[in-house]
């Protein structure tokens, strides 16, 4: 047990071969490339400097009392519902990205063979990209409100469009230039052997761009989780109150803007750190290293 | 009856500004059984003219009849092996050989046990669920022939098969598709097959047939009358006859382009052509 424990654990969980994004990876090289004292000193210096920007935030040095007031007032009450605000917050990042994935496919191959749709699509994706996102959030959830007659479920809805809105760009046009990009070989392949319609989409093109599929999801997700940390906490245009849908998103956007609890808000900062690190380890590394053997050799 | 007619097979591809003429009124054909090798310098129009066979491309003017009918568009009476073996990465094996026939409309369970026979046939029984991937060069190039043959094609064409593996493996496979070729129970006997190689031609094919530097025409054939199975006779005079013909040919046409091009083909002991 012991070392051999954790070097077991550390593989199967894949973090032994995990490739982090670059500045990760140089990072974990050179600490294993350190001596004992120069891994100290190195932890020692990221301990400093994570205190230090704690510091800055919270204008002195945190103490236990300070974290333990902090986590007394409010709205560290919702802390405890921390694991359903996740499931929440999750859940929709997840639905928005099933659509965003479906819709962004079906975009995306018929932009890059038939020019017609082309010259519909890239407007579209210029407008997409260029508005900004957040500031549609009001009309939308009002007329919505007016049409569902729930505000709640105007805004769950609301969020969801938003999300999509901002999550399909990234994955379209990294699916227009995968498509693009085909091998001829492989389409000849295609061609030769046959593949028409659903089936050449089904054998050839969407496992040709599963790469690329990947590469825009994990920039998908990246804009999605900026978008629901506003989309969940919405300063209400109407009422004196802010509405909000229960997330993290929102529970940390109420420590920030409500309350002010430092406290709360690096923890959310910190739970949603870990997710996203959580996702890139144990899905999207993991894909990538799969679809890497998809590589065609030409 | 010929089974595939070459007749006056024009293809000009357009670059930039320029027009390329690559095949120049090309015409042979192809008789049922047979076994043809096509070479000729590199660029010279092999690989176009055989995706023009196989109904990927199409010729300017002139056309190609397989059985009579012209050739449009791509059949699986028609199938093709290539050099780089052209498998799907993301497929295994097996589903390699039994997509296409799925893409036929054959029953699943009927088109797995093909795909499991011609695996099989290929020597690859044990290998149905690797990836290209973890596949040798020769092992995939095995893979590609058993994909073309399971769709039971009349003729099948092959286009370098066996330059990029090593010589070793490019000798086994040879053998493997010398033994398809005359395996009466195939329903696959007429084979038509690019090469670099003089040797590999003459030790193959029936018929040898040659083509000029670009723009590709024929200069001649060779038939090579050496009797079958050949791998005795590779260190006979007569052998070395026949390879010899071929590369009088081949030097035949670098003379007649000469005046166009100065880039010489020189041609070593083994009668392999190289460019220099
Ligand atoms: N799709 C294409 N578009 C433009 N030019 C092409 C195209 N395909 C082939 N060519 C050109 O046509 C010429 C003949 O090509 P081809 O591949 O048929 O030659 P080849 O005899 O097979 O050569 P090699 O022995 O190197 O395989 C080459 O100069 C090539 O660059
Ligand atoms: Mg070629």
């Amino acid at each position: 047990m012991g070392k051999l424990g954790i070097a077991k654990a550390t593989n199967w969980l894949h973090f032994g071969r995990l490739h982090w994004p670059k500045s990760f990876s140089i990072v974990s090289q050179r600490l294993r490339k350190y001596t004992h004292v120069e891994r100290t000193t190195a932890i020692f210096l990221v301990f400093l400097s994570i205190v230090f920007v704690l510091y800055i935030v919270l204008g002195h040095f945190p103490t236990i009392a300070t974290v333990s007031e902090g986590l007394s007032a409010p709205p560290s009450e919702d802390l405890v519902k921390l694991p359903i605000l996740v499931v929440f917050t999750m859940g929709r990042l997840f639905l928005a990205y099933g659509i965003s994935i479906v819709v962004a496919i079906g975009m995306g191959v018929l932009a890059a063979e038939h020019k017609r749709f082309a010259a519909v699509f890239f407007p579209l994706y210029d407008i997409g990209q260029g508005v900004p996102i957040l500031a549609l959030f009001p009309v939308i959830s009002l007329w919505l409100t007016g049409l569902l007659g729930n505000q709640g479920l105007a805004l769950e809805v609301t969020c969801i469009i938003m999300l999509v809105l901002d999550m399909i760009w990234y994955m379209f046009l990294n699916i227009v230039s995968a498509v693009k990009n085909i091998p001829t070989e492989i389409n000849e392949v295609g061609q030769l052997l046959g593949f028409r319609g659903l089936k050449r989409i089904t054998h050839i093109v969407i496992p040709s761009i599963l790469p690329a599929i990947v590469t825009g999801s994990i920039l998908s997700w990246g804009t999605g989780w900026n978008t629901i940390i506003f989309a969940e906490y919405l300063p209400s245009t109407g009422s004196a109150d802010p509405v909000s849908i229960p997330g993290i998103g929102s529970l940390l956007d109420k420590a920030g803007y409500e309350y002010g609890n430092t406290v709360v808000l690096v923890l959310m900062l910190g739970v949603i750190s870990v997710l996203v690190l959580l996702m890139e380890a144990f899905i999207w590394r993991r894909l990538l290293r799969k679809f890497e053997k998809y590589h065609v050799e030409v | 009856m010929s089974v595939v007619e070459v007749e006056n097979v024009t293809k000009t591809f357009a670059t930039d500004h320029s027009k390329m003429l690559v095949l120049n009124n090309v015409s042979f054909s192809v008789e049922n059984d047979e076994f043809v090798c096509l070479v000729g310098p590199s660029g010279c129009g092999k690989s176009t003219l055989l995706r023009i066979i196989a109904g990927l491309e199409k010729a300017d003017s002139g056309r190609v009849l397989f059985r009579e009918q012209p050739i449009e568009k791509p059949t699986p009476k028609i199938t093709m092996v290539f050099q780089l073996f052209g498998l799907l990465p993301w497929k295994t094996a097996l589903e390699n050989i039994e997509v296409p026939l799925e893409v036929l409309g054959v029953p699943r369970p009927n088109r797995i046990h093909i795909a499991e026979e011609y695996l099989r046939m290929v020597g690859l029984e044990g290998f149905e669920t690797t990836y290209p991937h973890d596949l040798s060069g020769g092992m995939k190039q095995r893979v590609g022939i058993a994909r073309a043959l399971a769709l039971k094609p009349d003729v099948l064409l092959m286009d370098e098969p066996f330059s990029s593996l090593d010589e070793l493996t490019a000798k086994t496979l040879r053998e493997l598709v010398l033994n398809i070729w005359r395996n009466p129970v195939l329903p696959t006997n007429t084979f038509i097959m690019v090469s670099h190689n003089v040797e590999e031609a003459v030790f193959m094919a029936d018929r040898v047939i040659v083509m000029s530097r670009r723009p590709g025409k024929i200069i001649g054939e060779v038939r090579i009358g050496l009797p079958r199975p050949r791998s005795s006779y590779l260190r006979d005079k007569e052998y070395f006859r026949y390879v010899d013909d071929v590369v009088a040919l081949l030097e035949k046409g670098e003379a007649a382009t000469k005046d166009q091009s100065p880039i010489s083909l020189t041609v070593d002991q083994g009668g392999e052509v190289f460019k220099s």
